[in-house]
């Protein structure tokens, strides 16, 4: 039987294919037939995408089902940072559960896909290669079982979506986007390594069983079966409550920013629609830039336990930006796709926004603390994120596959030279509505469930919220009907070789497959049509494992605040920061301790006092697999001391359901979700709105849409907010630089050099103007670095004495 | 002072690489037709003789000092002598290759690589100013030479010049900096110094001292290359041959860093004193993963690119000195910090050297970046061991380069060290440099490949390839299992901090 | 006049001078002369301490003949290193060096 002891080959697996294609591709090229393999290897790298597909199966079976929620834990001694010992393993909880089904799911519909899709493309086997890569880092990122292991695939997940994006590098735009999603996502990657590393530097470590997993009753896991769930973790005791831990989190959350395309690190996701389709719909749509959400899932006791942080007088819990963020891109994200012509561009900002939906449910839930100090919490929010995202990951993987078939059927990705496709590709138009319908939240259909899920999830925390997601799930209706029906009903409006017309204004002229010439268009190979049947049909039954009245999904994955933490807030600060005794983690009977010191590391002097280094911290400890390494009741009385009865702050899985509730939200959410639709039908119809020819729009009303169809205007706003201020900055500099160092050494001649200067400045204005953003920036100021290296030793000489000086200066107390 | 035999079990290492080297001359000058590969093979085994020697202090050493407190054998001498050890036999494997290619094969080239190891040896083990002075100048005068060391070509000979002049100007600096701490210490050794130093609250404001220490800075920064004393790098690295490049791009960070945070460890204990020139340090600091990352950017050169890159990574590694200057409670932790990163660096800096020393051009030296296109592709193993360093040296996991980031980081995060801005820095300059470092990749993996006569054509002999080997194995295994290496580490920097604690005593 | 504070005024003057040279001679060999003058200059002060200072202790005199030593190796490959240049572009002006650069 196949159980939880092969978690560890589910992320191998792929690695092993991409393993192949690289030892392949080297053999090769060593006896001297050039490196290209033969189109034939894509089947093996499918075929162990399926066998990882189907022990991810087995695997999530066992935890979700067999074992009723107790995770698995298996890890083994892997290196110290100072006085912290990390170990590297696997850890697969209900929620990573759901994860790796999702996304072993989807990664194994795209490769199979892929194969018709990529058919032919002298670059297949690479396209493979790096497939598998990703599929490898997304699963070996969901079954970490620590913060730093999490963020090692996170890494090679960004360095694989990089490669994949820039796959037809052919072409400078994809490129340029390839450069664009991988520095942006640095910047936030960068928030989290610090987040991370301040993290350890409070608690002294990093694994998930010690930071936030907790049986249900608090404390740490026991080995009696019970089920695991998000909670406080141990060692999370001393920072709870704290504004420190709110810094943590606020720190990750960037790293989530950057990857799930939240406001304002969103605009790479756009352009790394120059990736190939299948690319999109695993990478930008379903699973990487989901991480971001599962990664602040993963983290969710720090977010929840933290103290509100105040910044300019303002207060705020970290919850709620999280979800104030959310609401803000969900609805901007809603409002640019209202204008954009390019199928995959609409999708791309329809992903964005339903990360932000996703956003707000993780941000609507966790605790609040009322007006007198009350601490009341809200279960429902975590659940219905990651109930979202799943939903979310089947839908618009399905649109966007659909939409490669499209593409790949009529050589276009503009809408408005579709047109009557519902006529000429039955197969991707039944299933592409499918799709719309369960992501414009048509009952009975995944999307449904689970937005009316957040929405009820916004009702409880604000009403403000709420009503906004209400609005954002209107527009998703609009903008999905617009699509729908400009691409899909009324005639063939004949490609790339209609009439300019409908030029594309935001788009860009190229295909994304490359081959043109097309007539009508025509439906797609079966190979590439069985997985969009498979995918449309778990969009259209996946939400019915979260029914408001039998809501299994929540049942499993939920996160639950630790133990008295719902006490009046006063009292609670007492209760976590004087733990009565230490923590003494015994040995559990045929188990291993996760990692086990006499005391949590509370406060850095503390976390510094040495800890002896010695064979017994390093030594492999037996290997054994199962549920062992969880201390039992014996060896933790519960944490916090005592046992947590109270009745009213039960803050159990069982959410108490007010059905009156969720039937006004339903009925909201329908009525919404249909007035988008009839607005959109009605509007696009025999494409009745057409705001691009001259004269449709009113001056007030053309202001309104440029918003709309120039995004908002971000990118021209970065331009001039971050890079002019710079140019001017390094130019003068620059010329300073220039000014004293010729001015010092050779006084002649500076007129005529100032003016070549000038010239030349004028020059490198002009033609660089076209330099990539982020590039951008550094090239200026390298610009200005690099003049002081006139390749002059004299010069050079004066740098290093001005240097001697500077340093004397700052050291020595002038008296 | 007496010479017992035991002195001399105890620099054996130091020896054996110096007495190595004059052989090399020697049996140059008597059979002049002598195969240079041979003499590379024999210079090689003389290293791993001496390695062998010096593996007997790992990782504690020995801890009082021989030859009168002038040597001290402790473990950061034998870590860092490993260093260079390993940094000098891999340059050597490296260069072997491209000497005979280039027609500048002669055994002397041999003995300078030996010679400057030697210096930098002495560097590393120097308890005393005196010590610290030679060994500088045995590195410095043996690297002037392997600068120039094509005498045909002119880009050598400026390279050589330049380097020469603003060297000595630095060693000028130094050597008065030196004059002025004797001058207030009354002694040269580093722990009679930290006596004169550490004695009440005069040292922080007493002028001679303070401008002897800025001035020692400025020796110190000038041999690791950090703003504003890097101005000679780029251009010393771009006009060298490109394997004298690659050797003293990791030999002199490495000897440099290790006599910089030895002197400043233990010579200047008082908490005011650190807390003064650490703030100074840091602004350097700052000022140098800037200045280095930013210029780099625009490079087209490879090699330019990786003297900018090289500046960039001394200015992380000076973030590892500041937390041992300002974190009295654990200085050990920056001075592991630093111990891992210059090991890291010297890996992965010399294997991305190795793949340029790979490639050619119709019969030149491929440098130009954006020549890379399609390597990838055309050779896939030279390819992904490039692409394999220049994502280490961005500090992608799971490579070397990330762990020694997380390490620096780490120490630097302390509490203690209160410089949260610094440390805002390095990741936002790492994050610039990722910008560069994946240009290369991009070109090498996104760009058309060039055929025919433009094609670049690479070559890597048995020297070569074992070369490239280890410098890829030590990028991974460092970046798969550190434990090993980072608890030595920790274990050699508690004991050079107590060290600095016995001799104050 | 303290004695010690006359020879270190005449040191950092010494120094000073040196210092000046490099910065304004064009002539490699200038400037190497201007570098001896700076080293010149620092083991004044290097015997002058070790003379008013504890006179038992011989460090600074010991030193300062190291650096003797050291110079003449330096000059030597200096000199060398002029000599190459020269033989290359038939002249040693500094200025004209400069095709490393950016």
């Amino acid at each position: 039987m196949v159980d939880v002891h092969y978690t560890p080959i589910i992320p191998l697996l792929p690695l092993v294919s991409f393993a192949l294609f690289v030892l392949g591709a080297s053999v090769r090229s060593w006896l001297g037939k050039g490196a290209r393999l033969s189109d034939q290897v894509a089947y093996v790298s499918v075929a162990l995408m399926g066998v990882s597909w189907l022990l991810a199966l087995a695997v999530a079976f066992d935890v979700l089902v067999l074992r009723s929620g107790q995770p698995y834990y298996y890890a083994y001694p892997w290196l110290s940072v100072g006085s912290v010992l990390i170990r590297f393993g696997f850890m697969v909880d209900p929620m990573s559960a759901v994860m790796l089904i999702v996304v072993a799911t989807v990664a194994f519909g795209v490769q199979w896909y892929s194969l018709g899709y990529i058919a032919g493309d002298e670059k297949q086997p690479r396209f493979f290669a790096y497939l598998s890569l990703f599929s490898s880092a997304m699963l070996a990122l969901v079954v970490a079982n620590t913060l730093l292991e999490l963020f090692f695939a996170w890494e090679i997940m960004g360095l694989a979506s990089y490669l994949l994006i820039g796959f037809w590098y052919e072409k400078p735009a994809a490129m340029r986007a390839a450069k664009k999603a991988f520095v942006v996502t640095r910047v936030g990657d960068t928030f989290f390594f610090i987040g991370m590393l301040w993290l350890v530097l409070q608690t002294g470590t990093t694994d998930f069983a010690n930071l936030v997993l907790g049986t249900a009753h608090g404390g740490a896991l026991s080995a009696t079966g019970e089920n695991a769930v998000i909670t406080g973790g141990p060692y999370l005791k001393a920072l709870m409550g704290t504004t420190t831990l709110g810094w943590i989190a606020l720190l990750i959350y960037g790293g989530a920013v950057g990857k799930s395309a939240q406001f304002p690190l969103h605009v790479w996701l756009p352009d790394a629609m120059e990736g190939p389709t299948p690319v999109s719909a695993l990478i930008h749509a379903a699973t990487m830039v989901a991480a971001g959400v599962y990664l602040v899932a993963r983290m969710y006791p720090i977010f929840d336990l933290a103290a509100p942080l105040t910044v300019l007088g303002i207060t705020f819990r970290p919850l709620g930006l999280v979800a104030l963020v959310g609401l803000g891109t969900a609805l901007m994200a809603a409002y640019i796709a209202f204008s954009q012509s390019d199928i995959k561009r609409i999708l791309a900002y329809s992903t964005i926004s339903q990360l932000g939906f996703m956003f707000i449910g993780l941000g609507c839930g966790g605790t609040v603390v009322g007006e007198n100090g009350v601490r009341t919490f809200l279960a429902i929010g975590f659940s219905a994120a990651m109930f979202h995202l799943m939903t979310h990951a089947f839908f618009k993987g399905l649109l966007f596959l659909g939409s490669g078939s499209v593409i790949h059927g009529t050589g276009t990705q503009d809408i408005w030279k579709m047109g009557g496709l519902w006529r000429h590709m039955r197969w991707t138009a039944i299933t592409f509505l499918i799709g719309y319908a369960a992501l414009a939240g048509v009952a009975p259909l995944a999307g449904f469930w689970s937005k009316d899920q957040i929405l009820e999830a916004a009702w409880e925390y604000n009403r403000l919220i709420f009503w906004g997601a209400l609005l954002g799930a209107g527009m998703t209706a609009f903008y999905m009907t617009r699509l729908w029906t400009v691409a899909f009903t009324g005639q063939w409006s004949g490609g790339e070789a209609a009439a300019t017309g409908h030029q594309a204004v935001g788009g860009h002229g190229q295909h994304d497959h490359g081959h043109g010439g097309h007539g009508l268009p025509h439906e797609s190979p079966r190979s590439m049509l069985i997985p969009l049947v498979a995918l449309a049909g778990l969009a259209a039954v996946a939400g019915f494992v979260g029914l408001p009245k039998a809501n299994r999904f929540g049942e499993m994955v939920k996160y639950v605040p630790p133990p008295g933490w719902l006490e009046p807030a006063g009292a609670v600060e007492e209760h976590a920061l004087h733990l009565p005794t230490p923590l003494r983690m015994a040995q559990a009977p045929g188990g291993t301790v996760p990692d086990s010191p006499a005391v949590p590391h509370s406060s850095p002097a503390e976390g510094d006092s040495p800890r002896p280094y010695g064979a017994q911290q390093l030594a492999p400890e037996p290997l054994q697999g199962g549920a062992l390494s969880f201390p039992t009741e014996e060896g933790l009385p519960a944490v916090g001391g005592e046992a947590h009865a109270g009745a009213a702050h039960t803050p159990a899985g069982h959410h108490e359901v007010d059905m009156g509730l969720v039937w006004r939200i339903g009925l909201l959410s329908t009525l919404a979700a249909l007035l988008g639709i009839l607005l959109g039908a009605s509007g696009y119809r025999g494409r009745r709105f057409n705001f691009r020819a001259p004269g449709a729009l009113t001056p007030m009303e053309s202001a309104v849409y440029a918003l709309s169809l120039n995004k908002f205007y971000l990118d021209e706003i970065y331009w001039a907010i971050l890079v002019t201020p710079l140019f001017w900055v390094t130019r003068t500099a620059r010329a300073v630089d220039q000014a004293i160092i010729d001015g010092l050494v050779n006084g002649a001649g500076l007129v005529t050099r100032g003016i070549s200067v000038l010239s030349r400045l004028v020059d490198i204005w002009v033609v660089d103007g076209l330099v990539n953003f982020s590039g951008w920036i550094c090239g200026r100021l390298g610009q200005g670095l690099r003049r002081l290296q006139t390749g002059q030793v004299q010069n050079y000489v004066l740098v290093v004495f001005i240097g001697v000086l500077l340093v004397i200066a700052a050291l020595v107390p002038s008296r | 002072m007496q010479i017992t035999p035991r002195d001399i079990w105890n620099i054996s290492p130091h020896l054996v690489v110096a007495a190595l080297g004059l052989i090399i001359l020697l049996i140059d000058a008597i059979w002049p037709r002598i195969s240079k590969r041979q003499l590379a093979n024999l210079a090689l085994l003389g290293l791993i003789g001496a390695g062998a020697l010096q593996a007997r202090f790992w990782p504690r050493g020995q801890v009082t000092p021989v030859l009168g407190g002038m040597i001290v054998p402790d473990g950061y001498t034998a870590f860092f002598n490993l260093v260079l050890l390993v940094g000098a036999g891999i340059s050597l494997l490296l260069s072997t290759d491209y000497l005979e290619w280039d027609g500048s094969a002669h055994g002397e080239y041999h003995a300078l690589v030996l010679f400057t190891a030697f210096g930098g040896m002495v560097m590393a083990a120097a308890g005393h100013l005196i010590v610290v002075f030679l060994g500088l100048e045995i590195l410095s005068i043996s690297l002037y030479i392997l600068a120039g060391y094509q005498r045909e070509r002119r880009e050598s000979q400026e390279a050589a010049l330049k380097y020469f002049l603003l060297g000595a100007f630095a060693s000028a600096f130094f050597l008065y900096g030196m004059a002025l701490v004797y001058g207030y210490a009354g002694s040269l050794d580093l722990h009679a110094i930290a006596r004169a130093a550490g004695a009440g609250q005069g040292a922080a404001a007493n002028q001679l001292l303070l401008t002897g220490i800025g001035l020692l800075l400025v020796g110190f920064g000038f041999k690791v290359a950090v703003v504003p004393f890097h101005i000679w790098t780029p251009d010393v690295y771009e006009g060298a041959p490109t394997s004298a490049t690659a050797f003293m791009s990791v030999v002199a960070k490495a000897a440099g860093f290790a006599a910089f945070v030895r002197v400043f460890a233990l010579a200047f204990p008082g908490a005011d004193l650190r807390h003064q020139v650490g703030a100074v340090v840091a602004s350097i600091a700052m000022l140098t993963m800037v200045v280095g990352n930013t210029a780099a950017v625009l490079q087209t050169n490879i090699k330019r690119l990786l003297a900018y890159s090289s500046i960039a990574h001394a200015g992380y590694i000076l973030v590892g000195v500041v937390a041992v200057l300002r974190n009295p409670a654990a200085p050990a932790e920056g001075v592991s910090a630093v111990l891992f990163y210059t090991l890291a660096y010297t890996f992965m800096n010399l294997g991305a050297f190795a793949v340029v020393l790979a490639l050619r051009r119709r019969g030149e030296e491929l440098l130009n970046i954006e020549e890379y296109a399609g390597l990838g592709f055309r050779y896939p193993w030279l390819g992904a061991l490039m692409a394999l360093f220049m994502l280490s040296l961005a500090g992608m996991p799971p490579t070397a380069g990330f762990f020694a980031k997380l390490y620096l980081i780490r120490a630097a995060l302390s509490p203690l060290v209160g410089m949260w801005w610094l440390v805002i820095t390095l990741a936002l300059t790492s994050v610039v440099s990722f910008y560069y470092y994946i240009r290369v990749v991009t070109v090498m993996y996104m760009r058309p490949a060039v055929e025919g006569e433009q094609a670049p054509q690479a070559s890597a002999g048995p020297h070569l390839g074992t070369g490239l080997a280890l410098a890829a194995l030590g990028t991974i295994l460092l970046g798969l299992i550190p434990a090993g290496i980072l608890q030595a580490a920790q274990q050699i920097a508690e004991g050079l901090v107590e060290l600095g604690g016995m001799a104050l005593r | 006049m303290d004695p010690l504070n006359a020879f270190l005024i005449v040191s950092a003057g010494l120094f000073s001078v040196g210092v000046f040279g490099v910065l304004t001679r064009r002539n490699a060999v200038a400037i190497l002369m201007s570098i001896e003058l700076m080293l010149n200059a620092a083991n004044l002060n290097l015997i002058a301490f070790a003379r008013f200072g504890d006179p038992t202790v011989l460090a600074g005199q010991v030193f300062a003949i190291f650096v003797l030593t050291v110079a003449a190796a330096e000059a030597a490959v200096g000199l060398a290193i002029v000599l190459c240049v020269y033989r290359n572009i038939r002249h040693i002006n500094v200025d004209d060096l400069h095709i490393l650069k950016w």
